[in-house]
C-alpha cells in the first residue's frame, strides 16, 4: 500500500447492505417458502414444574390440514438430549416432566401456522404439578431438586482467588458490604428465532435456513442429533434481524425442524412468534451478589470478596459461561491486589440463561462500580476520587488482574476518565445541580469505567476466491445479524488488495462456502475474521501471483502486484488486472486462485472506556429522564466509525433498557408475567437521548490489525451508571439502590422506603 | 400468535351491520382492530364472527350539531387530532390524542372502538366521563343514548349488549379550559395514571366549574362530583389545586399491579391532577 493512498479502514462509509435492507429486499427465514412446506407449532408447558401424566393427541390429529402431532411419549428419537447442553441436556420434547413454562412438549405439523395453532389448542396434556423452585434462595436449599439424577440444584460452583483472598480484608481500614441484584432480561431481537429445513432424498442431504449466529456450530449440532454425516448437512443463515447472543445456542426447535424435515422428507418451517420469544428464548442477567470491599482510609482498594448466585433456569443453556465471565469482569479497570470470588450457578424452574450482549461484562462491572460508589459514600469520599485512586495506570501495563489469563495491555485509563470528566464538565454540572435543586428539580450524575474483553479463544476463517467476474469473494463463518460485516470486512480486504470496495464481495453464513467457523458473538468478528483477511489475504495474493505468472508466461518471482494490477517489470509481458486475470484463467481452463485461511488466537483484546450520564428525576412521578449520555470509548483500530458508533449507540440503548425498564418477572408459581410488550418495556425512541461518542484508538498490541471489540462497549456499565446517577440525584437523602432495573415503580418504593413489593 | 378461524362479514350499511349483530352468533364488531386483533392473535379473544364496519361511511363524520359535536364511531384518532372542529370545540380531545399510541395506531384506531373496548387506562374513556359525553347506541329494535358516566361497568365491560353497536358520540361543546396529564413508562404505552380536568374561572378569579376524571386507578374512569363541587366559589390558586388533589388522592383506592403499587398510583394521581388543574386554570391567550 502506498502512503499517499487513502485507506478504506477508518472511513465511516454507509453499509453496502443498506440499499437491499431498506427496500425490504432482505431475505429472512420468514421469507423462505419451500413449495408445500409444513408449518410447525409447539405445545409448550403451562407449568413451571410438573410431571407429564398423559398426552392425548387424537382430536388434534383429526383436524383437517394437520399432518402430524408428535410427542416424545411415542417418538423415542425425540427424547434425545439437545447437543451442547452438558451436563444436563433437555430432551428435544419433554416427555416425563417439564421444568419451565414454555418448554416444548408436543410438535404439530400442518399446512399453515393457523391450523397448527388450532391443533395445538386440541392437544390435551395431563400434568401433575410439582413444587416450583423460582428463586435461588429456595433452590440452594435443595429441598426440591430439579434434576434428581444430578442430585443438587447447584449446576456449577467455581472460585477464583488472587493474592491473599478473603484474608486480606483484615488489612483494610473499612469493609463495605452490600447485596446487589440484577433482574432477568430478554434480548427481544426485532426478528424472532426461526428455522426452515428441506431434505433432499436423492442426495440424502439436509438444507437448513436458520436465524443463527453460527452456521457451523448449528451444523454440528444438527448432524449430531440426526446422526447424519456432517457433509450432508448444510446450514445457511440468511439475513438476520438481530442476535445479541441468544440466537447462538442449542434450542429444541433447531433439532425438531431438522429431524422432522428428514423423517417426513418434507420441507418444514418454524417461525417463532413474539410470545415464543418471551417464553422459549433464553434470557440473561439475573444474579444476586453479596459483596465486600476492603479499603484503606485513603480509598485504596485492598481486597474484594464476592459470593454470588446466578438464577440460571432449568438447564445450562449457556449460563455457566455467563457466570464465569461475570467473575472475569469483577475487577473492572481497577487495581485489586487481593480477591476471592465464589460463583454459583443455580437451577430454577425458569427458561435457561444464555449469553446476551455483554454476557457477564455488565454484571461484573455493575458490581465493582456500585460497590466503589458505596465505598466512596461511606468514607465521605468523592466518587470520582476513589476511581482515580484505583484505576490501572499506563505504567502498570501489561497488567495482570489476577484472574487467570487476563492481562490488560493498552490505553490510558486515568487520562480517558479525566477526558470524560472534562467533556461532562463535572464542576459546572455540580453548580447546575444545586441551582436545579433550588427549583425542585433533581439532577444526578453517574460515572463508570469499564474494560471490554473481547475474543481470545478459537479461530475464525476466510475463504478467498477470485470470481469469474474478477471480483474477490470472501466467505466467512462469522455470520452477521445486522452489524454490517459485509461492509467492514470488505473495507479490510479493499486495503489488503489495494482495490476499490465494489470489487470485494463478502459472503456470510453458508457452510458450503467455508469449512469451519465459530460465529459472531462477543464482539469477535472484526478481530478474528478481520485478521484472517489481513494475513490470509497476503497468502491469497501469492496464489494470485502464481496464476498471473502462468498467464503472463513469466516466473512468479517476476510478478509484481500493485493496486489491482499484476505486472512483470523488465519483461515484455503485458499487465493484468483481476478481471482480465479471471477471464484469461477461464479461457486457459486454469483453476481460479482460491485460499482458505484461519486466524487462531488466544490473545484477548482489551478495549476500555467510560460512560457519564446525567439524569433528571421527577420526584412526583418517579420518572427518570436522561438529558445527557456521554461515552468515551477505545475500540483499537476502528474499521468503520459509522458502524462502530452504531454498535455503541445500540449497546447503550439496550443498556438503558436493562437499567430502567426491562425485566422478565415471574410469579410465585414460576409463571412469566411479562410476556408481551404491554408488560415488558423496551426503551422507545422518545426516551432515548442523543448519545455522544468520543473514540480513543489505542491499537491492540495482540493482533496484526490492531482491532478490539466494539459490540459491548455501550452496554457494559449501563446499569451501574444509571443507578449511580439516580442515587446522586438523592444524595441529600442517602438513597441506596441495590436492584437493577430501577423502574419508576421501584424508584417510588426506594424514595418512600416502601417494602420491596415490585 | 394466529387467531382461531372466524367468519367475516362486511356489511354495506349500519342497518345491515345491526342485522348481522342480532342474527350471527358470537359476532364482534371490527373497527380499527388495534386491541381486538392482537387479542385474537394471542387467542385471548375468540369471536366466532367479525362484523367489519370499516366501510360504513355513515359513521365517519364529525358534525357540528349546535351545542355539541356528533362524532361517528368510526372516526380515527388521527382525524380527531387534526379536525378543526374538534380543536375548536373539544380541544382536550385533540390534546389527548397526542398521547394515544403511535402514528400507526392512531391512523387505524377509532373513537368508538376505544370507548367500547373500555380499557380503564385509555384516554378517551376518561375524557368521555369528564365531559359527560353521550353515547348513541343502536340495535335492530331500538336506539338509546347512554351517558358516559353510566356506560363503563368494569375492566373492558360496558353496558353495550351483544346485538348493540355504538354509532355516534355526542360531545357537548366546551368553553372551559381543560388539561390532560398522564405518566406512561414509555411514550405511547398505556399510562399508569391519567388525570383530566376542566376548569372554568370567572372574571373575579373564582372557580365557577371544576371537573376531574382519572384513568388507570380503578376498573372504570374515576370521577367524584362531590369533590368537584368543593372547588366552586373558591379562588383559583395553587393552594386550592393542592388541596383538591390531596382530597382526591385520599378518596381513591388505586389498583395494584406489576408496574405500580397502589401507593405509587395514589401519588401519581395527586401529582398529575395538581398539574392538570393548575394548567387548566391558567389564563389562556384569547
Amino acid at each position: 500500500m502506498t502512503t499517499t493512498k487513502e485507506t478504506w479502514v477508518g472511513r465511516g462509509i454507509p453499509r453496502v447492505e443498506d440499499p437491499r435492507l431498506i427496500q425490504g429486499l432482505g431475505e429472512y427465514v420468514s421469507d423462505i417458502h419451500f413449495p408445500g412446506q409444513w408449518a410447525m407449532a409447539l405445545v409448550r408447558s403451562p407449568h413451571a414444574h410438573a410431571r407429564i401424566l398423559e398426552v392425548r393427541t387424537d382430536a388434534a390429529r383429526k383436524l383437517s390440514g394437520v399432518h402430524a402431532v408428535i410427542s416424545a411419549v411415542d417418538w423415542e428419537d425425540l427424547r434425545q438430549p439437545l447437543p451442547d447442553m452438558k451436563p444436563l441436556s433437555p430432551p428435544a420434547l419433554a416427555y416425563e416432566r417439564v421444568l419451565y413454562v414454555g418448554q416444548p412438549v408436543v410438535a404439530i405439523l400442518a399446512d399453515d401456522r393457523y391450523i397448527a395453532e388450532d391443533a395445538a389448542d386440541l392437544v390435551e396434556i395431563s400434568y401433575q404439578p410439582l413444587t416450583p423452585v423460582v428463586n435461588v434462595e429456595d433452590a440452594r436449599q435443595d429441598s426440591v431438586v430439579l434434576h434428581p439424577e444430578f442430585g443438587t440444584n447447584i449446576l456449577d460452583y467455581v472460585n477464583f482467588v488472587s493474592g491473599d483472598g478473603q484474608e486480606a480484608l483484615k488489612e483494610a481500614d473499612h469493609v463495605i458490604s452490600a447485596t446487589l441484584q440484577m433482574g432477568r432480561v430478554s434480548a427481544q431481537a426485532m426478528e424472532p428465532r426461526g428455522i426452515a429445513a428441506l431434505f433432499d432424498e436423492k442426495t440424502q442431504s439436509l438444507m437448513v435456513y436458520h436465524a443463527t449466529q453460527s452456521v457451523h456450530r448449528a451444523k454440528e449440532r444438527i448432524s449430531t442429533f440426526l446422526q447424519m454425516d456432517p457433509n450432508h448437512v448444510h446450514v445457511i443463515a440468511p439475513e438476520i434481524g438481530g442476535g445479541f447472543g441468544v440466537k447462538n445456542g442449542s434450542y429444541p426447535e433447531e433439532v425438531l425442524v431438522s429431524y422432522l424435515a428428514k423423517y417426513f422428507a418434507h420441507p418444514i418451517k418454524w417461525s417463532g412468534d413474539r410470545f415464543e420469544e418471551f417464553l422459549g428464548t433464553y434470557q440473561e442477567r439475573e444474579q444476586t451478589h453479596h459483596v465486600q470491599l476492603g479499603i484503606k482510609n485513603d480509598g485504596r482498594i485492598v481486597a474484594f470478596v464476592d459470593t454470588y448466585y446466578q438464577d440460571n433456569g432449568a438447564y445450562p443453556g449457556g449460563g455457566v459461561l455467563v457466570a464465569h465471565n461475570t467473575a472475569r469482569n469483577l475487577m473492572g479497570p481497577y487495581r485489586i491486589p487481593h480477591f476471592a470470588i465464589h460463583c454459583y450457578t443455580v437451577m430454577t424452574n425458569k427458561v435457561p440463561q444464555t449469553p446476551y450482549r455483554g454476557a457477564g461484562r455488565p454484571q461484573g462491572h455493575y458490581i465493582i462500580e456500585r460497590i466503589m460508589d458505596r465505598a466512596a459514600d461511606e468514607l465521605g469520599m468523592d466518587r470520582i476520587a476513589i476511581r482515580m485512586k484505583n484505576l490501572v495506570r499506563p505504567q502498570d501495563f501489561p497488567y495482570a488482574t489476577g484472574f487467570p489469563g487476563v492481562v490488560y495491555d493498552s490505553g490510558d485509563y486515568p487520562q480517558t476518565f479525566q477526558d470524560l470528566l472534562d467533556i461532562v464538565d463535572v464542576s459546572a454540572f455540580r453548580v447546575r445541580q444545586q441551582q436545579a435543586r433550588a427549583q425542585g428539580i433533581r439532577l444526578g450524575l453517574g460515572l463508570a469505567n469499564y474494560v471490554e474483553i473481547s475474543a481470545g479463544f478459537g479461530f475464525e476463517g476466510v475463504h478467498f476466491r477470485l470470481a469469474a467476474d474478477g471480483r474477490i469473494e470472501l466467505a466467512t463463518g462469522a455470520t452477521g445479524q445486522g452489524q454490517g460485516h459485509r461492509t467492514a470486512l470488505a473495507q479490510i480486504a479493499a486495503d489488503t488488495f489495494e482495490m476499490p470496495l465494489e470489487q470485494i464481495a463478502v459472503v456470510e453464513g453458508d457452510t458450503r462456502r467455508i469449512d469451519k467457523g465459530i460465529g459472531t458473538f462477543g464482539s469477535r468478528t472484526v478481530i478474528m475474521a478481520g485478521n484472517a483477511i489481513v494475513i490470509g489475504g497476503q497468502e491469497f495474493l501469492e496464489k494470485a501471483r502464481e496464476a498471473a505468472a502462468k498467464i503472463l508466461d513469466v516466473k512468479t518471482t517476476d510478478v509484481v502486484y500493485h493496486q489491482g494490477t499484476f505486472s512483470a517489470p523488465g519483461t515484455s509481458a503485458k499487465s493484468l488486472d483481476w478481471t482480465l486475470l479471471a477471464s484469461e484463467l477461464q479461457r486457459a481452463s486454469h483453476s481460479m486462485p482460491a485460499h482458505e485461511y484461519y486466524f487462531y488466537s488466544n490473545t484477548a483484546t482489551y478495549g476500555f472506556g467510560c460512560h457519564g450520564v446525567i439524569v433528571e428525576v421527577n420526584e412526583k412521578t418517579s420518572e427518570i429522564r436522561i438529558p445527557r449520555y456521554v461515552v468515551v470509548h477505545d475500540g483499537g483500530v476502528v474499521v468503520n466509525p459509522l458502524l462502530a458508533n452504531g454498535q455503541v449507540i445500540g449497546g447503550v440503548v439496550q443498556g438503558l433498557g436493562s437499567a430502567l425498564y426491562e425485566e422478565m418477572r415471574f410469579n410465585e408459581n414460576g409463571q412469566p408475567i411479562t410476556t408481551s410488550f404491554l408488560a415488558y418495556h423496551l426503551p422507545g425512541a422518545v426516551s432515548v437521548p442523543d448519545i455522544e461518542i468520543h473514540h480513543r484508538n489505542y491499537r491492540a498490541p495482540g493482533n496484526p490489525g490492531g482491532y478490539k471489540g466494539v459490540g459491548e462497549a455501550g452496554i457494559i456499565p449501563s446499569q451501574a451508571v444509571i443507578l449511580s446517577a439516580v442515587e446522586d440525584a438523592f444524595r441529600d437523602q442517602g438513597l441506596r439502590l441495590n436492584y437493577a432495573p430501577i423502574t419508576p415503580g421501584r424508584l417510588f418504593q426506594a424514595m418512600h422506603r416502601e417494602e420491596a413489593k415490585l | 400468535m394466529k387467531p382461531p378461524a372466524f367468519s367475516y362479514y362486511r356489511p354495506e350499511s349500519v342497518a345491515q351491520a345491526l342485522h348481522l349483530l342480532s342474527t350471527v352468533e358470537g359476532a364482534k364488531i371490527l373497527a380499527g382492530g388495534q386491541s381486538l386483533i392482537p387479542m385474537m392473535n394471542m387467542r385471548l379473544a375468540r369471536p366466532d364472527a367479525l362484523v367489519d364496519i370499516n366501510h360504513l361511511t355513515e359513521l365517519t363524520s364529525i358534525q357540528d350539531v349546535g351545542d355539541a359535536l356528533e362524532i361517528g364511531a368510526l372516526v380515527r384518532h388521527d382525524e380527531l387530532l387534526r379536525s378543526p372542529l374538534v380543536r375548536r370545540h373539544a380541544p382536550l380531545v385533540a390534546q389527548a390524542e397526542r398521547l394515544i399510541g403511535h402514528p400507526a395506531i392512531r391512523s387505524r384506531g377509532t373513537i368508538g372502538g376505544s370507548l367500547a373496548h373500555a380499557d380503564p387506562a385509555a384516554e378517551l374513556p376518561v375524557l368521555a366521563v369528564l365531559g359527560d359525553w353521550e353515547l348513541i347506541v343502536s340495535s335492530q329494535t331500538q336506539t338509546r343514548t347512554i351517558s358516559a358516566g353510566d356506560f363503563f361497568l368494569s375492566y373492558f365491560v360496558t353496558t353495550l349488549a351483544p346485538e348493540e353497536m355504538l354509532l355516534r358520540i355526542r360531545l357537548p361543546k366546551v368553553s372551559t379550559y381543560g388539561h390532560i396529564a398522564e405518566y406512561a413508562i414509555q411514550a405511547g404505552d398505556f399510562a399508569l395514571t391519567i388525570a383530566a380536568t376542566s376548569v372554568d374561572v370567572g372574571p373575579s378569579g373564582v372557580v365557577r366549574e371544576c371537573r376531574i376524571a382519572l384513568g388507570g386507578v380503578t376498573d372504570v374512569p374515576w370521577r367524584d362530583k362531590t369533590i368537584e363541587r368543593q372547588a366552586i366559589g373558591q379562588v383559583a390558586q395553587d393552594s386550592l389545586w393542592k388541596d383538591i388533589s390531596h382530597t382526591v388522592a385520599e378518596a381513591i383506592d388505586p389498583i395494584d399491579d406489576l408496574h405500580a403499587t397502589s401507593a405509587y398510583r395514589r401519588q401519581l394521581a395527586e401529582a398529575l391532577l395538581r398539574e392538570a388543574l393548575h394548567r387548566a386554570a391558567q389564563p389562556k391567550p384569547a
